[in-house]
């Protein structure tokens, strides 16, 4: 490995999302290292905030903090930070959006886990990050148009909200290009 | 407030009102909580007949203070010693910073790295 002539720079993007969104495989995708999470097992003391009823498979929860790391040139590397919105994680993410590019917002677009989505967008609005909203359709589900999504989660005009299936890397990246973007159109 | 009723005389809010001397709140993003405001040399020495500014020259006349700390030091709202703050300011009697931010903004050379450096990481087009 030789050293670059110019000083090394990161960049930091944060991946939110409520519970069981797929943050943990999104960063999976695309990192270059075997993303570092805290995954526990599903315990019945995690019920009262976990709610597993969409997501009845789920055998493990990230604990609070999922990382990955993509080499963008010699010089330049991009951290990604998946972390919940969960109340209780309140602390983690005033460390978490210093410094941070923006975020992505991963939802889940059925009616019934929407409104989970709430709380995640209440903290990038609070740290005033800049945001897309990663729509992700799971399996067998029926697709809802992003206008739709866009409206139940009543999120300014401005705000992109693209469609994004986190099992696939390239998918996951538009969606961060689409932030970069957004970045450069809003806060440049 | 403790109703609905009209602002009287009676009520709470007017004392405040009085002591803002009646200004206006300065817009939003000026004396933010965590901006520093300091004194300038002619305010150390101006003759500030308002009992509630010339706290404020007093408390910073041993150095710069955060927004809210000065109001908690002389015991006003915030609101409140906002608006004074904003008149000291117009009468040249103090200057104030933003606060740090959060962190050094990515500029766009940055930003332009960044995307092609993921359009190369995943083969996608741009």
């Amino acid at each position: 490995m030789t050293i670059g002539t110019t000083e090394p720079t990161s960049v930091k993007i944060l991946v939110v999302g409520s519970f069981g969104v797929g943050k943990t495989t999104a960063i999976g995708g695309i990192s270059e290292i075997r993303p570092l999470t805290t995954e526990e097992p599903i315990t019945d003391l995690s019920a009262a905030t976990d709610d597993l009823s969409s997501t009845p498979g789920k055998k493990t929860t990230t604990v609070a903090l999922d990382f990955g790391r993509v080499n963008l040139s010699d010089d330049l590397t991009l951290y990604l930070f998946g972390t919940p919105g969960q109340e209780r994680f309140k602390e983690l993410w005033q460390d978490l959006t210093r410094g941070a590019l923006g975020a992505l917002v991963l939802v889940d677009p059925r009616p019934d886990r929407l409104k989970q989505s709430f709380a995640v967008l209440d903290l990038v609005e609070q740290y005033q990050l800049p945001y897309v909203i990663g729509v992700n359709h799971f399996d067998g589900q029926r697709r809802y148009p992003l206008d739709e999504v866009r409206d139940a989660l009543s999120v300014s005009p401005a705000t992109p909200v693209v469609s994004c299936d986190v099992r696939r890397r390239q998918s996951t990246g538009e969606a961060l290009i689409t932030l970069i973007d957004h970045y450069i159109d809003t806060r440049l | 407030m403790d109703d609905g009723s009209d602002l009287e005389l009676t009520n709470s809010l007017v004392p405040y009102y009085v002591r803002a001397g009646g200004a206006a709140l300065p817009p939003e993003e000026e004396f933010d909580r965590t901006s520093w405001v300091a004194i300038t040399p002619e305010g150390l020495h101006a003759r500030i007949v308002d009992r509630d500014a010339a706290n404020i020259r007093d408390l910073l006349g041993s150095g710069p203070l955060s927004v809210h700390e000065v109001a908690a030091r002389i015991g006003v709202p915030l609101g409140v010693c906002r608006v004074l703050l904003a008149q000291l300011r117009d009468d040249g009697l103090l200057v104030s910073r933003p606060p740090i931010p959060k962190a050094e903004a990515p500029d766009r050379e940055l930003l332009d790295r960044v995307r092609a450096g993921l359009i190369a990481h995943l083969r996608i087009g741009a």
